[in-house]
């Protein structure tokens, strides 16, 4: 009885001490007979800003007065709009913007209701190569507009690509034509009237 | 009489055995010549580990969300808005035997505020990817998401004359949302080699 006792308690040990070999292979690394480390320099690459900003540049005509409307010949009774759009700040030729007119509430005289409306304003949007962007169109009495149609992803409704070295600018031209609508009638509501345009875009880097 | 005489001899032969047994047993200590011989010194010299990694600089800047060709590896070298960095792994005077080494990386990303007119709105480190790429093949890959020291790749083989290149990219995957707060970021990262003597096998 003595000897089987011995006996288990021999067992028990050997367990014991194979186990323990078992788990300090598993953890081999850890066990190391030589080590060493090398940390590299730290590196760093920076993400890029976007930027896009719209810079109007108006006023080319003031005092305007009832006209009619040539697309092939822009009297000089028609306020020019000429609106600069820059792309910056990025990496790559590519993207995507939109640019919208924003109008605000016109006030118009009320000398007699029948001598002219809001809507005898009119406006139309070209760009620099001079196709039409928005026709002819009569103003509300506040709105805005997308100036640029045609795409209809996200919002962003222009592609740009441009060539060059990082980063890439681009800037685009778009020219806004506002005018009175000639009715051949007294139109004296109008006299007077100011507002201001302001024109936003938006931007971004990707053309999913 | 004749008995007593007879167990005297018994005695006296026993001991003399002994004796001999004993003179036997140490033998050289009781030799009539001796020699001794040392041979020369044998050096010992223990193996030697080192290990240096390397990172080098991107020429890539102001990078972009983009898109990873995972399918063809090698087409994300010529997008630019992937940072490219070369990760070289030099053994330098390593001679010991069945030495080691293990790849860590730390990483962050340092965000600021840009001026550009949006809300800054969506992306955040989760968004920017590593891809640790070995002879075309990718090793390991992962996010900046608390990239602090993280074992990416382990068990290579490092002797004297290992030279092993890998090209680490850095990236903002493109997620089809607004990803602006990352607009104006800092990436940085570094690599971490741990070079070791398995105790297993070594």
């Amino acid at each position: 009885m003595e000897k089987e006792n011995q006996g288990n308690g021999n067992k028990a040990l050997l367990l014991v001490i194979g186990a323990a070999t078992f788990i300090t292979a598993m953890v081999g690394a850890t066990f190391a007979y030589f080590s060493a480390t090398s940390t590299s320099d730290q590196k760093t690459v920076t993400t890029a800003t976007s930027n896009i900003t719209v810079t109007a540049d108006n006023n080319t005509v003031t005092n305007i007065r009832p006209t009619t409307w040539n697309e092939a010949n822009k009297d000089t009774d028609t306020e020019i709009v000429k609106m600069t759009v820059s792309v910056d700040g990025t990496s790559t030729a590519s993207g995507r913007y939109s640019l919208t007119m924003n109008q605000p509430t016109i006030n118009i005289g009320s000398i007699a209701s029948d001598q002219g409306v809001v809507g005898d304003f009119k406006w139309a949007a070209y760009d620099e190569e001079g196709n039409q962007l928005v026709a002819p169109t009569s103003m509300a009495a506040s709105q805005t507009n997308t100036l640029i149609p045609g795409k209809d992803k996200s919002g962003y409704t222009n592609d740009y690509t441009a060539t060059g070295a990082s980063p890439v600018t681009i800037d685009d031209e778009y020219y806004v034509y506002v005018w009175i609508e000639n009715k051949n009638a007294d139109q004296n509501n109008l006299q007077e009237v100011s507002f201001d345009l302001t024109f936003t875009g938006s931007g971004t880097t990707s053309t999913n | 009489m004749e008995k007593k005489k007879n167990n005297s001899t018994s005695v006296v032969l026993t001991i003399v055995g002994v004796a001999t047994l004993l003179v036997a047993l140490v033998g050289a200590t009781f030799a009539y010549f001796t020699a001794s011989s040392t041979s020369s010194g044998q050096k010992v010299d223990a193996g030697k580990l080192e290990v240096v990694s390397t990172l080098g600089d991107t020429s890539q800047t102001n990078i972009m969300p983009t898109t990873w060709d995972s399918a063809t590896i090698s087409n994300n070298d010529s997008n630019d808005n992937i940072a490219k960095f070369t990760l070289t792994v030099d053994g330098g005077a390593t001679d010991v035997r069945g030495a080691v080494y293990d790849l860590s990386i730390t990483g962050a990303v340092n965000t600021t505020t840009v001026n550009n007119g949006v809300a800054e709105q969506g992306g955040d480190e989760s968004d920017v990817k590593y891809q640790l790429v070995k002879n075309g093949e990718v090793k390991a890959t992962g996010d900046f998401t608390n990239l602090t020291a993280k074992s990416i790749l382990t068990g290579q083989t490092l002797t004297g004359s290992t030279e092993d290149e890998y090209t680490l990219y850095v990236y903002i995957l493109e997620d089809n949302t607004n990803q602006d707060k990352l607009q104006g970021a800092t990436v940085s990262v570094k690599m971490i080699a741990n070079a070791y003597t398995p105790k297993i096998g070594g």
